[in-house]
């Protein structure tokens, strides 16, 4: 055996132990900061005022733009949770994008839909062909259009935008569950600093397991799944995260396409949503930005820190494998077509530290990875490897992953309590342990062959998600309206 | 004795307007969501239904369109009082479309809701 | 090899006994939390009754004051919440029940205290509370260090509904602690239609941000004398653009007929699209038939969403707009599928195309 070569592997084990350490310790700092801001917020509640902009002839219209492809499961339900917003004015433009179910026929019947003369507002190229336009008879603010597929999100949200009339928008998508003050919250940056903020999003929650009624959620109940389980500590990590220095630092990039609100008039003059990527909500908020800059014009993206938005993650690893290809892609994409802001500090706390880790931590985070458990397993297969260090090494690095994870549960627990069941809360803890042997090594494995995909540029497809519906038959648990 | 059936999903303010209508010496029912609320309205068949608009389940637009639609005439005519703080123009053309009666907008005053609800009840229900 | 693997040791071992810490933690925060919840929840069931009584008009047995003033904490949480969803004289007996408890003078002295959240919950408690009192300690927080203070400050001026406050909140839209135009705007509404005389002096003497927003806030009162002012700034092509749609706005909100000039002059003199669109809105607002013909030259702007607003405008005109709508609706021209739109919004029956080939 080469003494090379043996250093080289046994090398390669240390590296990536170094940088999966440092990486968890950048997020638990972040983490950390994230939970002094909500703990700070907290003092506030009850004092900011959301009544004023509900009752406020100031506060924004605002079109609710929502794709859907197949959805006859839930469609009712999204419609119905979204023409009920607490909001003082707004409009859903819902986009059948080339559906072969009933989704369609549901909404017509339930709305009693008449076809009208498209009114466009705008004029983005959509690539699928726009069939027909219609609005409701019941006076709900509701219009439908119906257009072919090109299996692209991008396109029916193009198409909702050629037809909004509203000077805000917000993106849903067709799985989403709303809070009922979603809006409300999510509009009030608006409302506040008109001239300033270009978008806003929320926090988002995985919503398998609770118990919902026809639209909205009732009590955020933990699903029996275990991959869900995890998902859903990712989801209170990762917004946690996003409530950090990224945002007070006007760094903030992923508004989530799950519910996220932009101002009209922007969105259309960068052109509407890309039809080449993969990941079009933190396109569009990066391509706002930059046009923004290069415009010389203020702008703020606004997070803001309250549970909004409830959204089926995906119960299987295929779906979720299918799912997390697809983000990786897309943010390879992104970080591709806007390589030039990367580390540019012209484009300021955005160019400087958001672009850049999103490079060097969540794209080829799985690279690293993935090579570091090969040169462990490869260290092992020709016994250079000393197995205390190794468990050792392991262990501490599965600690400071579950503290992060703990962390994150914590901040949850001592502030918004929307897990109300104790045994909810040890399932997310034990999720949060369980995390880290298997799930993150096969999450890195999928987000790989994302960026491998991007390499090679392969054509994305956006394939939808096979949907429950949030209330239909009763599936196995002693749920009320199970999500299954 | 007349009959109000109050329908509000916060538990203060249907109190209090419970509290007050009752002095006025009528009988009233409280429910704190629309679905509950129209199950009470055609189980109780009230002289007059006071509701909030924005609830969770069915909100009082919703509400007021069953009340209207249903089948027995007389429920069908039953006075409806919306009681909501969205009171803008276009929210006023849309609860009346959907058969309000009145509004009364919050921030509202009980002697307000006192005067209209006693308008809106036949002649000489109220005692006070 | 060893004195980093003991430091990886020791490190393992903190790391596993904060997890631990914070289970713990959590845990008992969990279950203290759903205790005192359910406590709150019941004391305040208890409480109910005793605000019934004070906001009573005509109570039976008179409260005894005492009663009132030992009530428990809880109390005033409950009359802060109600607060706001109240008006009129129930709103003046509570804020009376308030002051006695001793809850603004509490309040006031917060105002100064160090923690920003402390002076920001103080503010808007007497903003609330406190009616016109107090008013000049809080157009003080106006230029506070924290930015959610200022914010708040400016929300409860516009509660406390003092006119004498305006000149505070304007001055605050500029300068280096400046107050977002949304919050100050929401502020100076709520103080109502007693401050417009203010208002109006503000169009000709502020600066930029702040004319705009009184443009804005005078339109959504409807304030007619403000008009003239209004069309000076729609005319005016070296004005700020911003303010100018701004302006005109604010006069398809008041509807005055002298506006129609300087409206139809923007739609077709100016360049800048949504300036043109929001002439081509207001007028349709306003409603004079005398802006048909420049309404409908506006249907063949470059701009698509001028053209629509155009469209919608005259359908907006009455008889006479709408007939020429449907004139160009049935016609072939490139405008006939924006006017059959805006047509469809009359909720009339759903036109087709007439000619083919005419969409």
């Amino acid at each position: 055996m080469s003494e090379v070569f043996t250093d080289i592997v046994l090398g390669a084990s240390w590296t990536v132990l170094g940088y999966t350490l440092l990486m968890d310790t950048i997020m638990f700092t972040l983490v950390l900061l994230g939970a002094r801001r909500v703990a700070e917020a907290r003092h506030w509640k009850g004092a900011e005022g959301h009544g004023e902009i509900f009752a406020s002839p100031l506060t924004p219209a605002v079109s609710l733009l929502i794709p859907a492809h197949d959805e006859e499961a839930g469609i009712l339900d999204t419609l119905r949770a979204a023409l009920g917003q607490r909001y003082p004015s707004l409009e859903v433009v819902l986009v059948d994008d080339g559906s072969t179910d009933r989704t369609f026929e549901l909404v017509a019947e339930r709305y009693r839909l008449t076809e009208i003369n498209p009114r466009r507002t705008a004029s983005l190229p959509v690539n699928g062909e726009i069939l027909s336009v219609h609005r409701a008879t019941t006076g709900d603010p509701l219009v439908v259009i119906r257009k072919s597929s090109v299996g692209q999100k991008s396109d029916a949200l193009n198409a909702a935008l050629n037809h909004a009339r509203h000077p805000l928008v917000c993106m849903l998508d067709a799985d989403s569950l709303l809070e009922e003050d979603a809006l409300l919250r999510v509009a009030r940056p608006f409302v506040e600093d008109p001239d300033n903020v270009i978008a806003a999003g929320g926090v988002i929650r995985a919503a398998n397991g609770a118990l919902t009624d026809r639209g909205t959620v009732v009590e955020p109940r933990l699903s029996r799944n275990w991959l869900v389980r995890i998902q859903a500590v990712e989801y209170l990590r990762s917004f946690l995260l996003g409530r950090t220095g990224w945002a007070d630092a006007n760094a903030l990039l992923i508004i989530s396409g799950a519910f996220g609100l932009f101002r009209r008039d922007l969105v259309v003059e960068i052109g509407g949503l890309d039809h080449r990527s993969l990941g079009e909500d933190a396109d569009l908020v990066v391509s706002m930005l930059a046009h923004q800059q290069r415009a010389g014009a203020p702008h703020r993206v606004v997070f803001v820190p309250e549970p909004v938005c409830w959204t089926e993650v995906p119960e299987t690893l295929r779906v979720l494998g299918r799912q997390r290809r697809r983000w990786s892609h897309g943010l390879a994409q992104l970080l591709w077509k806007h390589r030039r802001m990367i580390g540019n500090p012209r484009f300021g706390a955005v160019g400087t530290m958001a672009l850049p880790f999103f490079l060097v931590f969540e794209l080829l985070g799985p690279v690293v990875e993935i090579f570091g458990l090969a040169s462990v397993a490869l260290a092992a297969g020709l016994g250079i490897l000393d197995l205390g260090i190794a468990a050792v090494m392991v262990g501490l690095a599965l600690a400071v992953g579950t503290l992060l994870s703990t962390t994150a549960i914590a901040v949850e627990v001592l502030t918004y309590r929307r897990y109300r069941r104790g045994r909810d809360l040890l399932a997310l803890v034990m999720a949060a342990v369980v995390e880290n042997v298997g799930y993150r090594q096969v999450h890195a494995w999928f987000r790989l062959r994302g960026l491998m995909a991007a390499l090679a540029r392969r054509k994305p497809v956006w394939t939808a998600m096979p949907r429950v519906g949030f209330s239909g038959d009763p599936a196995p648990a002693e749920r009320l309206v199970p999500l299954g | 004795m007349s009959h109000v059936l109050v329908v509000d999903d916060d538990p203060v303010i249907a109190d209090l307007v419970a509290f007050r209508l009752s002095r006025l010496g009528l009988q009233v029912s409280v429910e704190r969501d629309g679905e509950a609320g129209l199950a009470a309205a055609r189980q109780l068949r009230p002289d007059l239904v006071v509701l909030d608009w924005m609830m969770p389940r069915m909100n009082g637009l919703e509400v007021c369109r069953a009340l209207r639609e249903d089948a027995d005439a007389d429920l069908a005519r039953t006075p409806v009082l919306l009681l909501t703080a969205k009171a803008q123009e276009p929210d006023l053309e849309r609860g009346f479309a959907a058969g309000a009666t009145d509004f009364v907008a919050k921030p509202f005053s009980t002697r307000e809701l006192v005067s209209r609800v006693t308008a809106a009840l036949p002649p000489g229900s109220v005692s006070a | 090899m060893t004195v980093p693997l003991g430091g990886a040791l020791l490190a393992g071992a903190a790391v596993t006994a904060l997890i631990i810490v914070l289970l713990v933690a959590v845990a008992a925060v969990h279950l203290v939390r759903s205790r005192r919840a359910e406590r709150d929840e019941l004391r305040k069931r208890r409480l109910m009754p005793l605000v019934h009584a004070v906001l009573d008009d005509d109570p039976v047995d008179s409260i005894p004051l005492p009663d009132v003033l030992a009530a428990p904490a809880e109390l005033d949480a409950i009359v802060l919440d109600l607060l706001p969803q109240l008006r009129g004289s129930d709103r003046e007996t509570l804020r009376g029940l308030l002051a006695e408890r001793g809850v603004v003078a509490r309040a006031v002295t917060d105002l100064t205290a160090r923690r920003s959240w402390r002076r920001g919950r103080a503010v808007s408690l007497l903003g609330s509370a406190a009616g016109t009192h107090h008013v000049a300690a809080m157009a003080a927080l106006l230029a506070d260090r924290s930015l959610e203070v200022r914010c708040a400050a400016a929300r409860a001026l516009g509660k406390a509904g003092d006119p004498g406050a305006v000149g505070h909140l304007l001055h605050a839209t500029a300068g280096e602690r400046a107050l977002p135009k949304g919050v100050v705007g929401m502020a100076l509404l709520d103080l109502g239609t007693t401050v417009l005389p203010v208002l109006r002096d503000a169009l000709t003497d502020e600066q930029g941000t702040a004319r705009g927003l009184v443009a804005e806030l005078l339109g959504v009162h409807g304030d007619p004398s403000a008009a003239p002012a209004l069309e000076d700034l729609v005319r005016d092509a070296g004005e700020d653009l911003g303010v100018r749609r701004s302006a005109a706005v604010a006069l398809g909100r008041i509807g005055s007929p002298t506006s129609t000039e300087p409206l139809v002059a923007a739609l077709t003199n100016s360049t800048d699209p949504r300036l043109q669109r929001t002439a081509a809105e207001a007028l349709g607002r306003i409603g004079d038939p005398t802006a048909t013909v420049p309404l409908l030259a506006g249907l063949a702007d470059d701009d698509i969403a001028v053209r629509a607003a155009c469209a919608d405008a005259l359908a907006a005109l009455g008889a006479e707009g709408r007939a020429s709508l449907e004139e160009v609706a049935d016609g072939p021209g490139a405008a006939a599928p924006v006017a059959r739109a805006a047509l469809d919004e009359l909720d009339g029956p759903v036109r087709r195309p007439q000619q083919a080939g005419a969409a």
